[in-house]
């Protein structure tokens, strides 16, 4: 079971991921709505993952995933992203991002992902 | 899509009522498609073969398909492609007419053809019969080839694919500006200038919502635009992942939404398409610059 943090500015989309995450038998330790919020929670909760979307205000994914990992260069972080941004996913994957899931969230590939960090 | 806008083509030139539109509905949902009807519709049969064969049928345990070739009247390829088109919208809609006695499967050619030639659409007739859903768009949309096309069709298939099947497009005009108290919408900007965004008068944007989300929302409030928003940034990427196979680059803004009045406009006309979802009319807008 890990402790997650999930950083997204849709309410619904962090509703939905906290939904999937709750029932696969993680916990959700907080949610943040932009990058800047999401580094600060970081930097305090010290979760075991944190999932980052892409396109967000104040601070985009991308560039909160830079900071957290100047903080944390172990960090475990998940890009959740929709489609058609794939240099950005790329580019995070370079930067040290683990893996990303697309939306709209499908249940089993969000499990696996998730399986797979976690052990 | 084929059977509502087929349907309403139907209705309203008086070919059946309401009444016959709601029963046709049932069975069209639940019918199976006899391989005799389609061999007749096809012209791959005579009426009076088939009846032969139906009426053999009757008396000795075989299949249509193996009572047709015994016959000599059909192939084991004619059966196979018959066998294929089963499970075929327009197949569908001819064999509910039919068994409602309202049309025998040529008038439903006749009257099919005449729908299609309404549209302008007898270069895609196969793809209409399909039940395609980007070709009855883009004949709904107000001018040919043109840059919000492939946006269009990508909404309103993704639509059909996350939210419901029991939808259809109503015609499209191109507009100014668009105003109302509750538009979700994104931009994206790069090699395009892209806009694009839903609103509905009513609670009918819920649909989207919930379709999305996969739970319930109360009323139209922000909350609820947020899911739209959400699907629309689904839309989007899907888009510009189609403009990347022509090296085209686009980034997605966050999407906007506010529950107040305003208004969106563009560099040029916005496309604005109503598309309704079991009944309820969501208006979906574009503009590709």
């Amino acid at each position: 079971m890990a402790k997650v943090l999930i950083v997204d500015d849709s309410k619904t989309s962090r509703r939905i991921l906290k939904n999937f995450l709750t029932q696969f038998g993680h916990e959700v330790i907080g949610e943040a709505e932009n990058g800047e919020i999401g580094v600060e929670m970081y930097k305090n909760l010290k979760p075991d993952v944190v999932t980052l979307d892409i396109t967000m205000p104040v601070m985009d994914g991308v560039e909160a995933l830079g900071k957290i990992k100047e903080f944390d260069k172990d960090a475990k972080v998940v890009m959740v992203t929709a489609a058609g941004q794939r240099d950005h996913v790329m580019g995070a994957i370079k930067a040290g991002a683990l893996e990303f899931v697309t939306k709209p969230f499908e249940e089993n590939i969000l499990k696996k992902v998730f399986e797979k960090i976690c052990v | 899509m084929l059977f509502e806008l087929f349907g309403k083509y139907l209705i309203d030139n008086k070919k059946i009522d309401e009444d016959q539109y709601n029963k046709l509905e049932e069975l069209y949902l639940s019918s199976r498609v006899k391989l005799g009807l389609i061999a007749v519709a096809e012209r791959m049969l005579t009426q009076e073969q088939a009846d032969e064969i139906n009426a053999k049928q009757a008396i000795i345990d075989k299949k249509f398909g193996d009572i047709a070739i015994e016959l000599g009247y059909l192939t084991a390829y004619h059966v196979s492609e018959l066998l294929a088109k089963q499970g075929s919208s327009y197949m569908k809609m001819c064999q509910a007419l039919s068994d409602l006695g309202i049309m025998n499967p040529q008038e439903t050619e006749r009257e099919f053809n005449a729908f299609v030639f309404e549209l302008d659409g007898i270069e895609v007739i196969n793809e209409l019969k399909a039940d395609d859903v980007d070709a009855y768009t883009s004949l709904y949309l107000p001018e040919k080839y043109s840059n919000y096309e492939v946006l269009m069709q990508i909404a309103v298939r993704t639509i059909s694919r996350i939210v419901s099947n029991r939808i259809y497009v109503e015609k499209a005009e191109k507009v100014p500006a668009v105003s109302h108290k509750a538009i979700s919408f994104q931009t994206m900007h790069g090699d395009k200038k892209v806009i694009f965004g839903m609103y509905s008068d009513d609670d009918a944007i819920l649909k989207i919502a919930e379709g999305y989300a996969k739970f319930e929302f109360d009323q139209v409030d922000e909350d609820a635009l947020d899911a739209v928003g959400e699907f629309i940034n689904v839309i989007n990427g899907l888009y510009a992942t189609a403009l990347s196979y022509n090296d085209s680059k686009v980034e997605l803004d966050v999407p906007d939404y506010r529950l107040e009045e305003r208004t969106v406009s563009a560099q040029s006309d916005l496309c604005l398409m109503p598309v309704v979802i079991e009944d309820k009319k969501v208006y979906l807008f574009a503009s590709v610059n």
